[in-house]
């Protein structure tokens, strides 16, 4: 009896720990996040900008990398390119998005790269 | 605690010592006009040996080497609105060390090095539709060559085949897609030169060849298509204009080389006035020490970035202003 309320308490603790460890680590990245992403609606198709605080640090109104001018086709894809971008910029690396990138992504385009 | 105490007087001394000092050399710089403002605000993308090429408002930049690998992204740089946008990737192989020029709006990208060989490809970008179409080969492979646009042609010249430095200059007819030799430049063979273009005329100097920073300096006149030499940049014994892998550009009438390479990378930056065919000394570049930058100008703005310093690879943009004084501060 005494050993499974030990068993629960430690279980308890351990929960707590690794709950307030994530919180911890939330607010940390939350700290880091000083770009954020605005879509853009372009009528027929969406694009992005990616914002530092209020300014504009790159605007997409065509898909990145892809020739001619096609537009992003939800404002999902729109929405989950610019999170790569800014996960790269918050990594410290280049904000470049290669084929591989948007092809990992499932960003439908009507023309193939 | 007296041990303590005398510590405090030696540290205070040696940074009054080190204001002095500094101030003293803030008051040579000086000398100096010109102004740098940092444009950047993200860790954009670090690369060198960039080719590229100003269409209206908007620079345009892509290509070139991070240190670990070639690259083919291309991105544009609005000036106004001072934001990047990545635009259609360059079609050929990725590469540095290729050239980058504009002819009536439409901009150039071609020949090169891939890591492997020297390249003769080239392609053409249209702005208004993002789009690369390959044109006519350059009929001799090369890295770091010059490339301009004048009077409706592009030019490309000078450069490394591989295995020699090279004088050659061809001019390319967009209308029907050829090159043509161009006989007549009384320069030396050279790598990684630079040109300038002030009112139609084009000026190419420095560059390096054999290990030897080459100090003569000429002007084409792309009507007549013929050079004429100017004074050699060590004319004056305070010139120091002679480097390679430097960017040239022009703004507000006056043309400039700046940052480079001579014996490691540099920031000094040379002011050349047609009118006189003399040069004059400006405030060096703000940020690093760099080489095989790139420079974006419309013609009264003008900004540089990128390339690198040694094995550190370059991502920051500053806006120079050649008149303005100084100010560390900004």
């Amino acid at each position: 009896m005494i050993s499974t309320a030990k068993y629960w308490v430690v279980i308890v603790l351990f929960l707590a720990l690794g709950f307030g460890y994530s919180i911890y680590n939330q607010t940390l990245t939350n700290n880091r996040q000083i770009f954020h992403s605005q879509i853009v609606d372009l009528n027929d198709g969406y694009g992005y900008q990616i914002m530092k605080g209020e300014k504009i640090v790159i605007l997409q109104k065509f898909i990145p990398g892809f020739p001619g001018k096609q537009k992003f086709v939800t404002e999902k894809e729109a929405l989950k390119t610019a999170g790569l971008v800014i996960s790269k910029l918050e990594d410290g690396k280049s904000p470049v998005l290669l084929p591989s990138d948007l092809a990992e992504l499932n960003i439908s385009t009507t023309v193939s790269h | 605690m007296n041990k303590r105490k005398s510590y405090v007087y030696k540290i205070t001394g040696m940074a009054l010592m080190a204001m002095v000092i500094s101030s003293c050399s803030s008051d040579d710089d000086d000398d100096d006009l010109g102004n740098w403002i940092d444009k950047s605000v993200f860790d954009g993308s670090a690369r060198s040996s960039i080719s590229g090429f100003t269409i209206d408002n908007v620079g345009y930049m892509g290509v070139g080497y991070d240190g670990d690998d070639y690259l083919a992204s291309f991105w544009a740089y609005d000036i106004e609105g001072d934001y990047w946008s990545q635009k259609a990737d360059f079609p050929g192989v990725a590469r540095n060390a290729a050239v980058g020029f504009e002819v009536d709006g439409t901009g150039y990208i071609g020949s090169g090095y891939d890591g492997v060989d020297e390249l003769t490809d080239f392609y053409s970008y249209n702005t208004a539709a993002n789009t690369w179409t390959e044109i006519a080969s350059l009929p001799t492979a090369r890295r770091s060559a010059v490339g301009f646009g004048a009077n409706s042609f592009g030019f490309v010249g000078t450069g490394y085949d591989g295995e020699n430095d090279r004088k050659d200059f061809w001019k390319y007819n967009p209308t029907n897609d050829t090159w043509v030799e161009l006989v007549g430049f009384g320069g030396n063979k050279r790598r990684s030169a630079t040109t300038f273009t002030i009112d139609g005329l084009v000026y190419l100097g420095t560059g390096v060849s054999n290990g030897v920073y080459l100090d003569d300096f000429w002007v084409f006149d792309p009507t007549t298509e013929s050079w004429t030499k100017k004074l050699e940049l060590d004319e004056e014994d305070e010139y120091a204009v002679a480097r390679s892998n430097a960017v040239g550009f022009t703004v507000n009438g006056y043309g400039y080389i700046a940052c480079g390479e001579l014996g490691g990378a540099t920031n000094t930056v040379w002011e050349y006035d047609p009118s006189s065919d003399e040069w004059d000394q400006k405030t060096s570049f703000e940020g690093a020490t760099r080489q095989d930058a790139i420079a974006f100008s419309n013609g009264s703005r003008v900004f540089i970035g990128m390339g690198r310093t040694g094995t550190l690879y370059l991502d920051d943009l500053d806006e120079f202003f050649p008149l303005d004084e100084y100010e560390e501060e900004d």
